[in-house]
């Protein structure tokens, strides 16, 4: 049976996070975008009330929320800025793996310690030389004579890379290897080696955090060894199957926006003697954006539900990021198109939502990534 | 979980009920399980197996499934513990939020809540303070592990307002 309704209690999350991204992200939301700057105090009230690592279960400290749950709250912040939406739900990507694959012992230290204090985690696959390829990683792991790997090399473009207390870092045994090579290692940052990199200066997403991370001569003793190597490959897909969809959400939190946006602008200004929104080219512009977000929201929702349910789905997970992000990115450009000169200048919020937009097609496997793995089981059947 | 002897149809405690007389709403409009018992002026449960009563904060246990009474009784002292201390708390950071909220929770072999019905005081800021300061912690309770059974409890927490003698 399909049921479409929300129940009480995810109306009263919905509700919570609408209201913190009216009253906590919106209001300062172009300003860290100007700045590149990421609003450590939002960080810490979010977590506060409940908003930050929402999967963690409660045997942990959790709220132990579903993966539809964690999708509405995406998308409501993503409403706010998706910049510092996603760094504010970036723990997600860090304690995923950790939920999968750690031990007893690592989830009640790690998501426990996620739980206790406003501490941040990231995930570290891509590097200078990959990205999507992840099974092209040169990030060495060298198994050491205690039985943990020292680490050597250079992640990049991590979320929250220079704010996080602790990595989830992939890193190979043999480059040659392949996929066959890759382990997974919990690296806390005081750890000696740890170097986190500049906060780069980004096109869009401003706000997020992201960084370089160098790993010199790094120990990770045994009980930080998440994935032996051999393992890690597997685990960095079954973590991506998890937290895709949530890219879906987050471009269905910004399509709203746009078309928000838009409405009340399309009411406003006139041309030819009436208001644009009379006008029915810029009509269909606002009907393909309704179109958009909810074609998105039954990708993500769906996605999310078999998740819920012990489902691998790694199509719909990558249909769910695909459509959404690509949704997104032609709707923040029609919001441009509708505003006409005053979406290319940066007094109107709309020229921030198509900057914003381009990352949802690259990080988490770029768009081209999604249609490789979606092709690859539509031809296996 | 089954209907008690009450049923769904539970009374909200009357004495913080009857607080509401500035038109203020105590109960959930979409719900048709919770009815307000306005008459009712007495500390009593009023058909309540247990009542926790706090400075700010009430939270009444309906029913507890193949729970002991101790153990459902303790379980609703740790709610309305939190449940207060978490409203004194935000209170501090802005306004007194008044509200009102019934769950209804299964709690699974493990001794862990495993599934929670939400019904939420559906006026502006209420869900908040619900989800963050009783829906939450009532999340976290853990129970005895148990082989087999249903086993569940049902509460009803008010918040927001002084609640009178303990």
């Amino acid at each position: 049976m399909l049921d479409f309704e929300p129940t009480e209690e995810q109306l009263a999350l919905i509700d919570t996070a609408r209201r913190f991204a009216r009253e906590r992200i919106i209001p300062i939301a172009a300003e860290c975008d100007r700045e590149s700057r990421f609003p450590k105090d939002v960080f810490v009230e979010a977590h506060g009330i409940g908003l930050v690592n929402p999967t963690v279960p409660a045997q942990y400290g959790g709220a132990g929320l579903s993966c539809v749950d964690e999708t509405f709250i995406t998308e409501e912040l993503a409403y706010g800025c998706t910049g510092i939406q996603t760094s504010l739900l970036a723990n997600t990507l860090g304690l995923t793996p950790i939920k999968l694959a750690g031990t007893e012992e690592q989830k009640r230290k790690y998501l426990g310690w996620l739980i206790s204090e406003p501490v941040m985690a990231a995930y570290a696959t891509s590097e200078p030389s990959m990205g999507s390829d992840v099974a092209g990683m040169q990030c060495r792991a060298t198994k050491d004579s205690s039985g943990g790997f020292v680490l050597n090399g250079t992640k990049q473009w991590i979320t929250n890379g220079t704010l996080a207390s602790f990595y989830v870092v992939f890193a190979t045994e043999d480059p040659t290897l392949k996929h066959r090579g890759i382990g997974a290692f919990i690296v806390e940052r005081s750890q000696a080696g740890v170097k986190p990199g500049r906060h780069e200066d980004k096109l869009g997403q401003r706000a997020s955090d992201t960084a370089q991370l160098v790993l010199e001569e790094v120990r990770v003793p045994a009980r930080q060894v998440l994935a032996a190597p051999g393992k890690g490959f597997k685990l960095a897909m079954e973590t991506f199957n998890e937290t895709r969809p949530d890219i879906g959400a987050s471009g269905l939190g910004l399509m709203r926006r746009c078309l928000d946006e838009c409405v009340a602008y399309a009411r406003e200004r006139k041309a030819f003697g009436v208001p644009i929104a009379e006008h029915q080219l810029v009509q269909a512009m606002l009907a393909e954006m309704k179109i958009r977000i909810e074609a998105t929201a039954l990708l993500v929702r769906k996605a999310a539900w078999g998740l819920d349910r012990g489902v691998r789905d790694p199509v719909i997970s990558s249909c769910a990021k695909a459509y959404g992000a690509d949704a997104a990115m032609q709707t923040a450009i029609d919001a441009v198109q509708v505003f006409g000169g005053y979406g290319y200048v940066k007094d109107y919020p709309v020229e921030k939502l198509m900057r914003d937009a381009k990352i949802l097609q690259i990080y988490e496997g770029t768009a081209q990534v999604q249609r490789l793995v979606i092709a690859r089981h539509v031809l296996a059947t | 979980m089954s209907r008690s002897r009450h049923g769904f149809f539970l009374a909200c405690v009357p004495w913080a009920c009857a607080g509401a007389a500035d038109g203020a709403r105590d109960v959930v409009p979409k719900s048709h399980d919770v009815v307000v018992d306005a008459g009712g002026a007495t500390g009593d449960p009023q058909g309540y197996e247990y009542v926790a009563k706090r400075t700010v904060a009430v939270v009444a246990l309906a029913e507890a499934r193949a729970i002991a009474p101790e153990v459902a009784r303790a379980a609703v002292d740790r709610l309305a513990d939190a449940l207060d201390a978490c409203v004194t708390e935000r209170s501090h950071h802005g306004p007194l939020v008044q509200g009102a909220a019934r769950i209804v929770a299964q709690v699974g072999n493990s001794g862990a809540v495993e599934a929670t019905n939400v019904r939420i005081d559906p006026r502006p800021g209420v869900a908040e303070s619900a989800l963050i300061c009783l829906v939450a912690p009532a999340k976290l309770l853990m129970f005895p592990a148990a082989d087999g059974g249903v086993r569940g409890f049902a509460i009803e927490a008010l918040w927001g307002r002084p609640i009178g003698p303990h």
